[in-house]
């Protein structure tokens, strides 16, 4: 990593044509996937990311400039090319000012030093329970991943800070077959933090829930879609606001008035039910972290109260567009990316309804009992979620196991339409991808009652 | 450490066998989202190490060569318990060395594409236009401890354009790709046309749940075919996780259906000799006459069944140049042919809503409504479920109308029977 005299030296190259605000951004950051196929390990991918990211505006137009692994005559060479960009002479010299944040990512057992051979024993310890659970489990996948890096973040504000990420995701993936019917069904578990994370979970719950969903979905059959209500589960059931409304209250689409959420603080966006809360600071959360991406230490956001819209999320270039000071969520994937704010610990406050009587409340619906994946245009508010495994509510009661299905709506129909909200807060750690590249995030939720949604569904 | 080096050193230390991949990209691009500029320079170098020692091999990506990375093979090589023998390039005949990359300069592309967002304020209805415009140059180059050494170099231009026009409450969206290699860009084209796409569909037709019949507009139809091409990957198979296993020879889709990966055509903007393994490509039939010829594999799959690598490294199993060969029909005869039904112009789904063990698709589609051989309007989103199975068996006609919207797959546009559909 640079000398912080040299990254101040970049810097100053940088504002030395008359840039409105310039920043450095350095990462050295690797992922290791230990991987256990047919019950052996099978492979342990390793990848990093080594380089800088240069960030020069002016007139709140942004160029940058990425460069992997540099030597420092190279990284001053790029710096020279983009101040090109302009041609006024600098406006005053940058003195960097150390900052040091109070870490809220602690971490008790470092990777390094975890043993090889113990890590080896959780996957197959996960492939010994997956397959023993059932005779139709015939495979499993079984991961870790971690992810660990050094980051310094310097910019012409005065500002320079270094910080750290530190990812580590359990997985277990089973495949089931039951004559000609295949299955799969993954769980994971997602924190920021290091091998501590065997107090939280045990790879025995996570590989006896992965193959006990590929066999329970054995069963599952298509329904015919439709509108109809649904109960989404807790936990990442919590895609449904993230797709619905999360996206749309990033400054990246609010800042150019395209999201859907332009120019609505203070107006009601939700049901009275929903209070809705985006909070970085969560110790050793999937999405937590010290400092956002743009150096600045994190802070909780309450985006939406009782349905009203409070708040967006903003990173520093969109709140100077936005006459807002900015709230320390940008955000970015490597130093290959744009900063822009982002999601991080995202999730709907508990409330006090029961599940029991959301269900007995559905004549014809469905409870989604696991979410994976979804997907939202942030200026339309049209979004979709894929339901992985749930059940078909028919007069009150759970009736059949139903096949993997697609939600859909509009985000300005669907929030209004969360009617009930339970107790059961819970939030699940995943990735989210969007303009500046894929980031861990978690989405939280209890039990939630939509009283419309449209399912898809195959006619047969 | 330059490769040379590494490759001696790792051979030193006892590596049986090792070949690097180094991929060197240079891309300048230019975003702009109404008024909003970012400009985006990148200039990035990676390594694919392969390397083996008593017929276990190790995989590492890495954005620098040095001893820690010379360390962590070893480390990799003392815990891997899969043998996996690779089959190593040792043909020096086809070494060669290209030209450096030169330098990217798409200073004279910004005034069209400034032009363009003047557009925005000439119909009321637009309330974003979002253009991304990059070049990329690309340098790979094979090395082994075999003293194979080869390189090739690729440019490319990619062109992305979303539209959004508002009516009241309502707001539509309308994209699309345009992927070159060597020929302008006609960006105007492509925005008229998004433009006129969001204009018809702001007309919303409710849309009832049944069965309808479909068609996939060639500037998306690729990329159903590049969903379902992941079930045709070596690895998801040999793991279990494919319904096409043991499917080889077997007629899997309608007779129409004609499936080719073609990396070795100049005119198509995959273009490539060899994959990442420094195997040659080649022109191969995927699915002819509806039955499936071939799986893709690296050379890791394909040691695993005694056969040859097909060329489909590519950071993984991959395609480049892969397509649906064109029938004879452009769109307008497509949809009388259809008479009745939906034209889907873009599709959305989160990343696990295509399901490969059993082919299960769910898919949130926008696009137009059309009743008599017209189109009569957009139709609201609604939702389109169906299976690989029976989509490819319902294919009814394919477009003459072949694009490529990126490197990997490509379609014409495509008609389908009776897929269901949950709407009102």
């Amino acid at each position: 990593m640079f000398q912080k005299e040299q990254v101040e030296e970049f810097i100053n190259i940088l504002m030395s044509t008359g840039a409105d605000f310039a920043e450095v951004f350095e990462e050295d950051s690797e992922l290791c996937d230990w991987c256990l196929l047919d019950s052996k390990i099978n492979n342990i991918e390793t990848s990093n990311n080594k380089g800088v990211g240069f960030r020069i505006v002016k007139e709140l137009k942004t160029t940058y400039a990425s460069i992997s692994n540099p030597t420092y005559e190279e990284a001053v060479k790029l710096c020279q090319k983009l101040s090109k960009n302009y041609s006024e002479s600098s406006r005053k010299k940058v003195v960097l000012e150390k900052k040091i944040v109070k870490d809220i990512i602690p971490i008790k057992i470092p990777f390094d030093k975890y043993k090889a051979e113990d890590k080896i024993k959780i996957l197959k310890k996960m492939d010994q329970v997956a397959r023993k659970e059932s005779k139709y489990i015939y495979q499993v996948d079984a991961r870790i991943m971690e992810t660990k890096g050094e980051i310094t973040i310097a910019n012409s504000n005065g500002l320079y800070v270094e910080t750290k990420k530190n990812n580590i995701r359990l997985y277990c993936s089973s495949n089931a077959k039951k004559g000609e019917n295949l299955t799969s069904n993954f769980v994971r578990y997602d924190k920021s933090m290091g091998y501590e994370i065997l107090e939280e979970v045990t790879p025995e719950e996570i590989a006896k829930k992965s193959a006990i969903g590929a066999v329970e979905k054995l069963s599952a059959i298509y329904i015919k879609g439709g509108y109809m209500p649904a109960i989404i589960t807790n936990g990442f059931g919590a895609l449904l606001i993230h797709e619905a409304c999360g996206h749309g209250l990033e400054a990246t689409a609010v800042a150019p008035g395209v999201s859907v959420f332009s120019n609505l603080i203070g107006k009601k966006v939700a049901s009275s039910k929903v209070t809705l809360v985006d909070d970085p600071t969560i110790p050793n959360e999937f999405g937590s972290y010290t400092v956002d991406d743009e150096g600045n230490p994190s802070q909780k956001h309450i985006l939406i109260t009782k349905g009203i819209l409070k708040d967006y999320l903003v990173d520093y270039i969109n709140g100077l567009k936005m006459n807002h000071p900015g709230n320390h969520c940008g955000r970015r994937q490597n130093y290959k990316h744009i900063p822009t704010s982002r999601m991080s610990n995202t999730y709907i406050e508990a409330g006090t309804d029961k599940i029991d009587d959301m269900i007995k409340s559905i004549d014809y619906g469905i409870y989604a009992t696991s979410i994976n994946s979804g997907s939202v245009q942030s200026t339309t508010g049209n979004f979709n979620f894929s339901v992985d495994n749930g059940f078909l509510i028919e007069k009150g009661k759970l009736t059949k196991r139903i096949k993997r299905v697609s939600l859909i709506g509009n985000s300005k129909e669907l929030l209004q339409n969360i009617e009930m909200v339970s107790d059961d807060l819970k939030l699940e750690g995943g990735y989210c991808g969007s303009k500046s590249g894929i980031i861990p995030i978690t989405a939280g939720q209890p039990t939630v009652k939509v009283s419309s949604i449209l399912v898809g569904g195959m006619d047969q | 450490m330059r490769e040379e080096e590494f490759i001696k050193q790792a051979e030193k230390t006892g590596i049986d066998n090792i070949q690097i991949t180094k991929t060197l990209v240079k891309e300048e691009s230019v975003n702009y989202l109404n008024e909003k500029k970012e400009a985006n320079l990148l200039q990035s170098t990676s390594y694919q190490i392969k390397a083996e020692k008593n017929k276990r091999t190790v995989m590492i990506k890495s954005e620098y060569l040095d001893q820690s990375i010379m360390d962590k093979i070893w480390i990799k090589l003392k815990y891997i318990e899969t043998a996996n023998e690779n089959d190593y390039l040792s043909d020096t005949k086809n070494n060669n060395k290209v030209e450096n990359l030169t330098e990217i300069n798409i200073k004279e592309i910004l005034p069209k594409l400034e032009g363009i967002l003047s557009r925005k304020n000439q119909h009321k209805k637009i309330n974003k236009i979002e253009l991304n415009y990059r070049e990329q140059q690309r340098q790979i180059r094979i090395i082994n401890n075999k003293g194979v050494d080869i390189s090739t170099n690729s440019h490319l231009n990619i062109f992305y354009c979303d539209v959004v026009s508002t009516e009241a409450e309502n707001s539509v969206m309308a994209h699309e790709r345009v992927v070159a290699s060597t020929e302008n860009i006609d960006f105007e084209k492509v925005v008229t046309s998004l433009i006129n796409e969001t204009q018809i569909r702001l007309n919303e037709q409710e849309v009832k749940s049944g069965k309808y019949r479909v068609i996939f507009q060639n500037k998306i139809a690729g990329d159903l075919i590049d969903e379902i091409k992941i079930a045709l990957n070596a690895d998801q198979v040999q793991k279990g996780g494919s319904l096409y296993k043991d499917k080889i020879g077997t007629k899997i889709a309608s007779s129409i259906l004609n499936i080719v990966e073609d990396p070795t055509n100049k005119n198509y903007p995959g273009y490539t000799l060899f994959d990442n393994e420094g195997t040659r490509t080649y022109k191969k039939d995927v699915i002819r006459n509806g039955i499936l010829k071939t799986y893709f594999h690296n050379n890791k799959t394909a040691m695993k069944e005694k056969r040859q690598s097909t060329g489909n490294e590519y950071g993984g199993i991959g395609t480049k140049n892969l397509y649906v060969e064109k029938g004879d029909k452009n769109l307008e005869e497509l949809i009388k042919e259809m008479s009745t039904g939906i034209v889907i112009t873009s599709f959305m789904c989160g990343q696990n809503s295509i399901e490969l063990e059993t082919g299960s698709i769910s898919l949130q589609i926008f696009g137009y409504l059309v009743e008599n051989g017209k189109i009569i309007g957009g139709i609201k989103p609604v939702i389109l479920t169906t299976t690989f199975d029976e989509l490819l068996n319902k294919l009814l006609a394919v477009g003459n109308d072949l694009t490529f919207v990126n490197t990997f797959a490509a379609s014409p546009s495509l008609l389908f029977d009776s897929l269901s559909i949950a709407g009102e």
